[in-house]
C-alpha cells in the first residue's frame, strides 16, 4: 500500500521538498503560550486600518472596474510613480518602464532562479543567507557557494576567492546588504564598492534584495548597490514599510533582464493583484507614507534595544551576537559544540521559540547559531522570552558538560581549531 | 442527533500538528455518523468548557505529553467524563518506554536489551563514564530514545561509542530520562488491538522505510514509506505476533484500543516488542486506520466503535 500513487509522476526537483521534524516543531512556536522570538512578522498597526479602509472605499468608488480586473503584466502604472520617488530618495534613478511589480519580493526570488539557474550552476550567497531565497533557489538545483559575513557584512576577500575558485560557473551573487536577514549586519561602503568591482571583473550578476533599508534605528545610511551601479537586479517591497498582507513588491533590472522577469511573471500569475496595487497607490496619495515608517522605526528601535539589553543580562558569557543598526533580527552565536536544532524542543518546553541557524546555510552548518526576532513580540515578551531562553541555553550547556566531561568542551573546540 | 462528543485535539505537546490532523479526521467522521461533535484544544479553560458544553463523551485525539501520558485521562476520571481509549495506568506506562520495557522484561515479553539513564545521573553521579560499558553490553549500533516522546522525535542512532554522547544530547532535549537500546535489524511490524469485551488483533502492517529507521519524516511524508497490509509474513509468525500484541495489550491493562510496534530480528526470526501506543495516530498515513480498513472497518466505523465503547462506560 502506498499513499502517493502519483510518486512516479513528480519531477525530480520535488525530491528537494519534504516535511521535516524541524518544521513541525516550528509549528508549535505559533501556540499562544509560546513567546515567538522566531518570527519575522512586521508590526502593521501604524498603517491605520481605518485609513486602509478609506482608501479601499475610494478605489471602489473611483476605479472600481479597473481595480477589479486584470491589469498590465508589469503592474499598475501610477503606483510606479511612488516606487520611483521611493527609490529616488535612496539615490536610485529608475524609469517607470524599468519596474515590474511582483507578488512580494519573494516571487521575484523565484523568478530569479527560474531565469538564471540551470541545474549545477553556481550561485553565491551570504553565510548565513535568507532562508526564503535558499528555498526559492533550491528548487532549480543550483550549486550554492557561501561567503561568510562578519560585523561589516559579506567578507569581500572571501568573495574574491569564491569567484576565482568557480570561474565561469557563477550566475549571480545574491545579497541582502542592509540589516541582513538573518544576520542583522550591514555591508560596509568599502565592501559594496569591492563587491561591484569583483562582479564586473568576473562578469557576474548582482541581485540586491533590500526589504529593510528604510528601517534604520541608528547610524548613517549606506548607499544602495543599485545607486552605485544601475546594471544590477534590485528587489524592493512594501512588506516592511507598509504591510506584507497586500503582497506587493517589485524588481528593477536592465531592460533585457527585466523582459525575462516579465515573461516569468506572465506565466506565473498574469499580473499582480490590481486591487492591491490600486489600494496602495490611493493610500499613498491620502497618507504620507513616511509617517508610517517613522512610527515603525520608533516601535522597532525600542524592541531592538530591549532584546539587546535582555541578551546582555541573560545569555551566558560564551555567547556572542550581532548589533543590528536596523531591520528585524539579531543573530546569536553559541559555543561551537552546542546544537541549536537539537535544543529547540527544550526551548519550546520552556515556552520560547527561536529559529535554529542550520536552516540558513545550504550545507546545514551554523548549528550553533540562532536567529532572534524583535519586530513582533512586545518589549515585555522579548524580555521574558530571552530570560527563558538564557536559562535553557545554560541548562543545555550543563548537560553537555555532564556528558562530555568539564574539560572536554574546551578539548573539542581545540580539536576543531587544529583540524581547520 | 446522537450524543455530544468533544474531540480533544492539538494540545501542548510537540506532536500538536499531528494531533490536529488526527482530530480533524475524527471530527468529520463523527459528524458524518450523526454525532454532535465539537473540537476542543487543550487550554486552561478545558475543564470549564467541558462542563459548559454539556459533553457526553470525550474523544482523545491528542498525542504525546499530557494527552497520551495519563494526565488528561486522570483529569477526565475526576470529572467522571467518559473518554476513548485506555485508562490512566495504561497511558502512564505505555507512554514511558522505559517503564514499559521494564515491565516487558519482568514478564518475559521479548524486547531488545536496554539501559535507562537520566540527565540527573549524568550530572550528579558521573554516569558518562558508564557509556563504554553500555556499548560493551548492548553492542552497536545503539538506538537512543527519549523515554516519553512520540512520533520518533529525538531518536538517534549511535554507530560508534563516539556518536553516543551526541545521540544522548538529542534525546535529552525531549526528556531527562532516556533509553539506550540494542538495535535489532529486521522487519518492522505494527499490530493494532481493537475491542472491549473481546479485544482482537487486527491485520498486521509491515513498514518498509527508505531511511535508516521509521523516523518523523517517514511517518508523515506521503510516499516516503511503503506499507504492506497484510504483512508479508507466514501464518505461523502472523499468529505469533498477534498473540504477542494481545498479551502486551493485556499486560498494560489496556482497554478498547492500542497499537504494538515490533521488529522481527532477521538473525533469529523472533519478534521483539519495541513499545505500545495508547493513542495511535489517526492521520491519513497512520497505521491503526490502515489495519482496520484491511479488516473491513472503515475510518468512520473505527471512530464510532471507539466512541461507543467509551459511552458504554457512562455512569447510569
Amino acid at each position: 500500500m502506498d499513499f502517493d500513487s502519483w510518486k512516479h509522476l513528480y519531477a525530480g526537483r520535488t525530491a528537494l521538498m519534504h516535511s521535516s521534524a524541524i518544521r513541525e516543531l516550528m509549528a508549535v512556536a505559533s501556540r499562544p503560550d509560546v513567546i515567538p522570538l522566531s518570527g519575522g512578522l512586521p508590526y502593521t498597526d501604524p498603517v491605520g486600518y481605518d485609513r486602509v479602509a478609506h482608501a479601499a472605499r475610494e478605489i471602489m468608488r473611483l476605479e472600481g472596474p479597473l481595480s477589479m480586473n486584470y491589469g498590465p503584466s508589469d503592474g499598475y502604472r501610477p503606483l510606479k510613480c511612488h516606487v520611483r520617488q521611493l527609490m529616488a530618495e535612496d539615490g536610485m534613478e529608475v524609469d517607470e518602464d524599468d519596474i515590474l511589480f511582483t507578488a512580494g519580493a519573494q516571487q521575484a526570488l523565484e523568478f530569479t532562479a527560474k531565469i538564471f539557474v540551470d541545474p549545477g550552476d553556481v550561485v553565491i550567497v551570504e553565510a548565513p543567507a535568507y532562508v526564503g531565497a535558499l528555498q526559492a533557489f533550491n528548487a532549480f538545483a543550483p550549486k550554492f557557494v557561501t561567503v561568510a559575513m562578519d560585523d561589516d557584512g559579506m567578507d569581500t576577500d572571501l568573495l574574491e576567492k569564491a569567484l576565482a575558485a568557480n570561474r565561469g560557473k557563477v550566475k549571480f551573487i545574491y545579497t541582502v546588504p542592509n540589516f541582513n536577514n538573518p544576520a542583522g549586519v550591514t555591508l560596509s561602503y568599502e565592501r559594496r564598492l569591492r563587491l561591484l568591482e569583483l562582479a564586473r571583473e568576473h562578469d557576474v550578476l548582482v541581485i540586491e534584495d533590500n526589504p529593510y533599508g528604510r528601517l534604520r534605528y541608528e547610524g548613517e545610511d549606506v548607499p544602495n548597490l543599485r545607486s552605485m551601479e544601475p546594471d544590477i537586479v534590485y528587489l524592493g517591497t512594501f512588506s516592511k514599510v507598509f504591510a506584507p498582507g497586500l503582497r506587493v513588491g517589485w524588481v528593477t533590472a536592465p531592460r533585457p533582464i527585466l523582459d525575462k522577469y516579465m515573461m516569468a511573471k506572465q506565466a506565473a500569475d498574469l499580473c499582480s493583484s490590481s486591487f492591491a496595487m490600486h489600494l496602495l497607490d490611493r493610500y499613498f496619495h491620502e497618507n504620507a507614507w513616511t509617517k508610517n515608517v517613522d512610527a515603525l522605526i520608533e516601535t522597532y528601535r525600542v524592541r531592538r534595544d530591549t532584546l539587546l539589553e535582555a541578551l546582555e543580562e541573560h545569555f551566558p558569557e560564551e555567547a556572542r551576537w550581532t548589533h543590528p543598526q536596523g531591520g528585524f533580527f539579531v543573530w546569536a552565536t553559541l559555543p561551537e559544540w552546542l546544537n541549536t536544532s537539537e535544543m529547540l524542543p527544550r526551548a519550546l518546553e520552556a515556552k520560547v521559540a527561536y529559529v535554529p541557524g542550520a536552516g540558513f546555510y545550504p550545507d546545514g552548518s551554523g548549528t550553533n547559531c540562532m536567529r532572534l526576532n524583535f519586530s513582533f513580540p512586545s518589549p515585555e515578551d522579548i524580555r521574558e522570552g530571552v530570560k527563558r531562553l538564557g536559562k535553557v541555553i545554560k541548562e543545555q550547556m550543563s548537560v553537555y558538560r555532564s556528558l562530555f566531561g568539564p574539560g572536554t568542551t574546551k578539548k573539542k573546540a581545540d580539536e576543531r581549531e587544529r583540524s581547520k | 442527533m446522537k450524543e455530544r462528543i468533544a474531540v480533544l485535539m492539538g494540545g501542548r505537546s510537540l506532536e500538536r500538528e499531528v494531533s490536529i490532523k488526527s482530530g480533524e479526521r475524527v471530527y468529520d467522521a463523527l459528524r458524518a455518523r450523526g454525532y454532535e461533535a465539537t473540537r476542543l484544544d487543550v487550554d486552561e479553560r478545558l475543564v470549564q468548557t467541558l462542563a459548559e458544553e454539556r459533553i457526553d463523551c470525550v474523544y482523545i485525539a491528542l498525542h504525546g505529553k499530557y494527552g497520551e501520558d495519563g494526565t488528561i485521562q486522570e483529569m477526565l476520571e475526576i470529572l467522571q467524563m467518559p473518554y476513548t481509549g485506555p485508562g490512566v495506568y495504561s497511558s502512564i506506562v505505555g507512554f514511558d518506554k522505559v517503564l514499559a520495557k521494564q515491565l516487558f522484561a519482568e514478564e518475559g515479553i521479548p524486547t531488545p536489551g536496554f539501559f535507562a539513564l537520566s540527565s540527573e545521573a549524568f550530572k550528579e553521579i558521573g554516569a558518562s563514564s558508564l557509556l563504554p560499558g553500555v556499548v560493551d553490553r548492548l553492542g552497536l549500533p545503539i538506538v537512543v530514545k527519549p523515554a516519553r516522546q512520540g512520533s520518533a522525535l529525538g531518536i538517534k542512532f549511535a554507530h560508534s561509542a563516539e556518536e553516543l554522547p551526541n545521540a544522548l544530547i538529542s534525546a535529552l532535549s525531549y526528556d531527562h530520562k532516556v533509553l539506550l537500546e540494542r538495535h535489532v535489524h529486521g522487519t518492522e511490524l505494527a499490530v493494532s488491538i481493537l475491542g472491549h469485551d473481546e479485544p482482537k488483533a487486527l491485520p498486521v502492517v509491515e513498514i518498509v522505510t527508505k531511511k535508516e529507521f521509521f523516523d518523523f519524516e517517514s511517518m508523515y511524508t506521503m510516499g516516503m514509506t511503503e506499507y504492506f497490509v497484510p504483512a508479508r509474513i507466514d501464518d505461523a509468525l502472523k499468529s505469533e505476533v498477534q498473540e504477542l500484541a494481545l498479551k502486551v495489550h493485556q499486560l498494560l491493562k489496556c482497554r478498547d484500543v492500542s497499537r504494538v510496534d515490533m521488529i522481527v530480528d532477521e538473525q533469529d526470526g523472533r519478534p521483539y516488542v519495541l513499545e505500545l501506543n495508547t493513542s495511535p495516530g489517526m492521520t491519513e498515513t497512520s497505521l491503526l486506520p490502515m489495519a482496520a480498513a484491511e479488516e473491513g472497518i472503515s475510518f468512520e466505523d473505527l471512530v464510532e466503535d471507539l466512541v461507543k465503547m467509551a459511552l458504554a462506560r457512562r455512569a447510569r
